[in-house]
């Protein structure tokens, strides 16, 4: 018989052994728990405001989108030829082209300045010296130099006006910002693991006599491993549910409160839900929590079982 | 069945416990190994279970040289026989029951067969009543009476008794013995 048979076989015993052991220690039991949803739970909150900024800086960069203007000779034949000209680019990075009219041009100058928009009161019809222009969005933002490229290469482009350095900010405190919580992510699994494994340690020195006089009666080390690894799981696996659920009701009080503020309103700036943003972190949370009981386990026992 | 051949045991602090040891126990043969406290009794018991290692010397069991034996299988061979251990070695908070029982659990018996052996041998110990107990609730005696119950209860093909020696002996008390089937 070898010792992954072993494992197999007795895995009820040590789904039995593991839920008692949890309920027998529960001091340490409870501070593994608690160092867990702590870590899990700034995980959360950092991956939160990181996923939160990136769709912050989507949600700006896409309304704003690049404009594309032409000049005054250009017929309406070339004009509608710069239409396709710019889809041909590519679907995959091209999402919007959108058509401004002279009229509109004049429209949106008088709209900006609005008390004064007399000034403008020569320039209708005729006399209109707004050049038409396309507002391009992109399918992602990475695609602004190449799109503007290909597009000042075309015929009939006067200017192109584009991703102001407001975005290039935005897109790089979002790079920031994911950055950040990277290397929180890393920091707290050094942290967690380093804890829960001490905890374990703890446990397992209480237990080292009990550990050897298995040995001694002949249990391979995969068996007297297996209700420790169960002990970290469960835990593990509490946790993460715990820490989903702190997180989802602590997320959505806070969120309704940034919703209802008069910038984000206006410009009509969404925040992520939960539920959107739920999937990643309970697989990464009971990933974490299961891999942490598993290899916090595993590290702190192997000195005992040298009998 | 086990076969010492010039073993030497000699420890870290540099006293030797067993010197030179060469002896043959055969199947059904039942040995018993008499000395002085200190001599070394279960020192050699130690070297057949592996517990320690021999400085010197071969021993074979079941024809198998366990000089050489892979770490992996070390807990193959201490399964192989049953053995009550000078101290005992219970688990403390282990009833008497599943002290027993852990010893199949390592053999992965099945549920059924626990709880009918069990029973069994505790019945043969004489410890029927004391199932549920505590070994700290037991006495020397009786705890070394459920260690008899775990290493008799999955039938091996040695028994190994280590007892320390008394100065006066009772009469059915046996010192160091081996009982082979
Ligand atoms: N782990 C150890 N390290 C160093 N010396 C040891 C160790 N274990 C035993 N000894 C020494 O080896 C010698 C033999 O000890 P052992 O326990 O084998 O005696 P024994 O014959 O079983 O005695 P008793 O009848 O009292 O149980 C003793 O002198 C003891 O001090
Ligand atoms: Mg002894």
């Amino acid at each position: 018989m070898t010792e992954k048979e072993d494992i197999a076989v007795n895995s009820f015993y040590f789904v039995g052994e593991g839920f008692r052991n949890v309920l027998k220690n529960k001091k340490s039991s409870l501070i593994s728990l608690i160092t867990m949803i702590c870590a899990m739970f700034i995980f959360g909150v950092a991956f939160a405001i990181g996923e939160n900024a990136t769709s912050v800086v989507e949600q700006v960069s896409a309304s704003q989108g690049i404009q594309v203007y032409m000049t005054t000779d250009a017929t309406d034949e070339q004009i509608n030829q710069l239409e396709s000209d710019i889809w041909n680019i590519g679907t995959d990075k091209i999402q919007k082209v959108e058509f401004v009219s002279k009229q509109q041009a004049l429209e949106t100058m008088k709209t900006s300045f609005e008390d004064a928009d007399w000034i403008f009161d020569g320039y209708e019809g005729e006399n209109n010296i707004f050049p038409v222009s396309y507002i391009v969005s992109l399918t992602d933002l990475s695609y602004t130099g190449e799109v503007e490229k290909a597009i000042g290469q075309m015929d009939n482009v006067d200017k192109i006006r584009s991703s102001n350095e407001t975005i290039d900010t935005l897109i790089k405190i979002a790079h920031g910002v994911r950055l950040a919580v990277i290397v929180i992510f890393v920091l707290l699994i050094v942290m967690a693991v380093t804890i829960i494994s001490n905890t374990i340690k703890l446990t397992v020195h209480s237990r080292r006599r009990e550990i050897s006089i298995m040995k001694y009666v002949g249990a391979t080390d995969g068996f007297i491993r297996g209700p420790f690894v169960v002990e970290g799981i469960i835990i593990g696996l509490i946790a993460a549910l715990l820490t989903i659920l702190m997180l989802g009701l602590a997320y959505d009080f806070i969120i309704s409160k940034i919703a209802q503020s008069d910038v984000l309103q206006r410009m009509n700036i969404g925040l992520l839900s939960f539920g959107e943003l739920s999937q990643v972190i309970a697989i990464v949370f009971l990933v974490l929590g299961i891999g942490i009981g598993i290899v916090g386990s595993s590290i702190s026992m192997k000195k005992y079982l040298e009998v | 069945m086990i076969e010492f051949k010039n073993v030497s045991k000699i420890y870290d602090t540099g006293t030797e416990a067993v010197h030179n040891a060469t002896f043959t126990i055969e199947k059904g043969e039942f040995a018993f190994l008499v000395g002085q406290s200190g001599s070394g009794k279960s020192t050699l018991i130690k070297l057949i279970l592996k517990e320690e290692e021999a400085s010197k010397g071969n021993i074979i069991i079941n024809g198998k040289d366990i000089t050489y034996l892979r770490k992996k299988r070390v807990p193959y061979l201490r399964r192989s026989m049953g053995v009550v251990f000078q101290d005992f070695r219970l688990l403390p908070d282990k009833t008497v029951y599943d002290n027993v029982a852990f010893a199949m659990h390592i053999v992965r018996a099945t549920q059924k067969h626990i709880r009918r052996q069990v029973p069994m041998v505790l019945s043969l110990v004489g410890l029927s009543n004391k199932a549920k107990m505590y070994p700290n609730e037991l006495s020397g005696g009786e705890q070394q009476r459920v260690a008899l119950a775990r290493a008799l209860v999955n039938n091996p093909s040695m028994i190994i008794a280590d007892e320390p020696t008394r100065k006066f002996r009772s009469r059915d008390s046996l010192g160091n013995y081996e009982i082979i089937e």
